[in-house]
């Protein structure tokens, strides 16, 4: 097929180098400050904010995390920080990492009204405790080996895309060649009629930082409803989500699963839309995911599109494929 | 979700009574028959009256040309020697033919011989076929067979069945489509798309999706709609190639949406109209278009349902699993 045309426009940041393959001490300071760092990267027009750090030795309402050692994993003080969204829903992510190794994770959680404050009725955090939110959702918690299930030296490569409204924003992380993280925050596109936030459509998140070498955008793992919610006025924060996709045969089988080559009629591979469905307390498609489709089951992780002309427009990540900045291929280590 | 937006503009030939519960064996069968060459072709009525097929040549077992000569359904003789057969020959981009030929070899005097269809309009001996005579249906050199030898077409009935007969064409003459209700079951369907929005490369191409169940089974469930069985496609390669009609689905177990959500979709209430892709398979795959103007439905809908509730009533009709366009006039009937 032709390449699609964009919904949004996008900016880039990509390819940052978090671990180095050093030890698994720095590089997992290295990989988590890469990704702050991606997340409130000056290419975009409306980057997240850390609206709140701590470097285990100073928290408060700024960016305490300056350099890779400010990243303190310990059971003591320790470091955390919240990230804010400046698009339409004002959502905030939290990563602590309050634990007695030198690597894992206390808490990965969101809060989709900013609401890790005292403030907002939650907590502001100390240098020995991470702010609280009265609506958070911990999606990771205690002891969690959040860099893949790495214990060792390892290699991460991030990548964050994020629209200029900020309503879409998609953040990749690969370690040791495997896409293992993914956060993706979507207005959605097409909104079916009572499914809004305010006078807009409502939002799909996908948060997952898996604990072993999981390729999190592999078809098996992205079409599933872990680690996905969707957000709107009626229902709210609802966990029974899943994307759709084109599917052949009364056996039910994903063209990607079964379609191993690009098509023969266009040589082209395909790129195939990807819907949202809710199962929850109201079941549904709700609408469509903007500028990211599955591709074939037969592509690799890296593969970039198209083959002639202008190079690297786009990027295949598991089994999906997402915009590119049209500048180098895709790096995974 | 908001009524589609239809893609064609429709002609309906709908709710023609075929099989009247006759006691006489094949009776029934005859006047479906009858029934859906003159839906097809605009007879009666004329509700098809733009493109619609015409008859090219035909046979009621005393005379055979290439006249119409199935003015009722007593000109449908079955039977072993001079028999009836007729040749449907549609005036859309393709100019596809489908041959229905009523000879029994059997005692039976209501099954039929043969049922194909050449996609380039070649049942006759000016195009390398033959045409026919009393006894012999016309061939074609490309012609693919449907059913063959001894079907018992309506649905393995003979006797005492009661029919309705729809077709409805697009007015360019590109899409077709036929059902046929027998006691209420949609038992068969024709269905013939210029595949829209094609893909390059798949030049002139068109869907073919012609299954006849020769029990009461039904012709339009998600299962006979999806399967690979009973379609084809056909393009300017001249190649005939099975084909995948595809649709939504989720999960990673791989359900068809229309199978996990079996109720109307929450957050508008409305029953769902999902699209279909079309998809080759063989030496050429992939998708290479869409289906216009027909939708699988929820399978947790009834046969007959109709969309919307309100305030135009009858605007579509839902048969099998499948929605379809319907005349915004008549409440479709299947018996």
């Amino acid at each position: 097929m032709a390449l699609p045309t964009l919904v949004k426009t996008w900016e880039f940041d990509v390819n940052n180098r978090g671990g180095v393959g050093l030890s698994i001490a720095s590089d997992i300071k290295k990989h988590a400050f890469a990704i702050k760092e991606a997340l409130i990267s000056a290419s975009f027009t409306l980057p997240m904010v850390v609206t709140r750090s701590s470097n285990a030795s100073v928290a408060d309402g700024t960016d305490n995390w300056a350099t890779y050692a400010d990243v303190v994993v310990s059971s003591g003080n320790h470091s955390w920080i919240v990230l804010k969204s400046q698009g339409t829903v004002p959502y905030e992510i939290c990563i602590a990492f309050d634990d007695n190794t030198s690597y894992q994770s206390s808490f990965f959680g969101f809060s989709m009204t900013g609401g890790f404050n005292a403030g907002a009725g939650g907590t502001d955090g100390t240098i020995s405790a991470r702010p609280t939110a009265t609506d958070e959702v911990a999606v990771h918690t205690t002891n969690w080996n959040w860099a893949g299930g790495q214990f060792a030296a390892f290699s991460s490569m991030i990548h964050v895309l994020m629209s200029t409204d900020a309503n879409t924003m998609m953040m990749i992380v690969y370690i040791n060649g495997a896409a293992v993280s993914v956060i993706r925050a979507d207005i959605i596109q097409n909104p079916t009629t009572g499914y809004a936030i305010g006078g807009g459509a409502g939002m799909h998140f996908w948060l997952r930082f898996t604990n072993d070498a999981t390729n999190v955008l592999a078809f098996s793992q992205a079409a599933g409803s872990g680690n996905k919610w969707s957000l709107d006025d009626v229902v709210g924060l609802d966990g029974n989500v899943f994307f759709s996709y084109e599917a052949i045969d009364v056996t039910e089988i994903a063209c990607i699963a079964t379609f191993h080559q690009p098509n023969a009629w266009t040589g082209k591979w395909p790129f195939y839309p990807v819907g949202v469905w809710t199962t929850g307390a109201k079941r549904g498609r709700v609408g469509t995911l903007s500028d990211i489709w599955w591709s074939s089951g037969a592509n690799a992780q890296g593969d970039m599109y198209p083959a002639v002309g202008s190079l690297y427009q786009f990027a295949n990540v598991g089994n999906m494929i997402i915009p590119w900045d049209g500048v180098g291929p895709l790096l995974k280590a | 979700m908001a009524l589609p937006t239809l893609v064609k503009t429709w002609e309906h030939d709908i709710n023609n009574q075929g099989g009247v519960s006759s006691g006489v064996s094949g009776e029934d069968c005859a006047r479906t028959m009858f029934q859906m060459k003159d839906a097809l072709t605009g007879g009666g009525s004329a509700e098809i009256a733009t493109k619609p097929m015409l008859v090219s040549r035909s046979c009621d077992s005393v005379s055979f040309g290439t006249t119409d000569y199935w003015l009722a359904y007593t000109n449908i003789v079955v039977a072993n020697v001079n028999h009836s057969w007729i040749v449907l020959k549609s005036q859309g981009t393709i100019p596809y033919e489908i041959c229905i030929d009523m000879q029994d070899n059997s005692p039976h005097k209501y099954q039929l011989n043969y049922i194909g269809v050449s996609m380039t309009g070649s049942f006759n001996a000016g195009a390398g076929g033959s045409d026919g005579s009393l006894s012999t249906r016309p061939t074609a050199p490309d012609e693919l067979q449907i059913l063959g030898t001894d079907q018992t077409w309506c649905a393995g009935l003979n006797v005492g069945f009661l029919s309705r007969v729809h077709a409805m064409m697009s007015t360019d003459g590109d899409t077709m489509m036929l059902i046929v209700h027998i006691n209420n079951v949609p038992t068969i369907v024709w269905r013939f798309d210029l595949v829209q929005d094609p893909i390059t490369g798949y030049v002139n191409g068109m869907h073919v999706w012609m299954r006849m169940q020769i029990s009461l089974a039904n012709a339009l469930s998600f299962a006979e709609l999806t399967t690979v069985s009973y379609k084809w496609s056909y393009d300017a390669l001249a190649d005939i190639r099975s084909t995948y009609i595809s649709y939504e689905a989720y999960d990673s177990t791989e359900v068809a949406c229309s199978v996990g959500f079996v109720v109307a979709n929450e957050w508008d209430n409305d029953w769902p109209f999902y699209p279909l892709g079309v998809w080759t398979v063989g030496d050429k795959r992939g998708r290479v278009g869409t289906i216009s103007d027909l939708w699988l439905g929820s399978t947790g809908t009834n046969e007959a349902d109709h969309y919307p509730d309100v305030p135009t009533l009858y605007q579509f009709a839902q048969v099998g699993d499948c929605i379809i366009p319907w005349d915004s006039t008549n409440q479709i009937l299947t018996s």
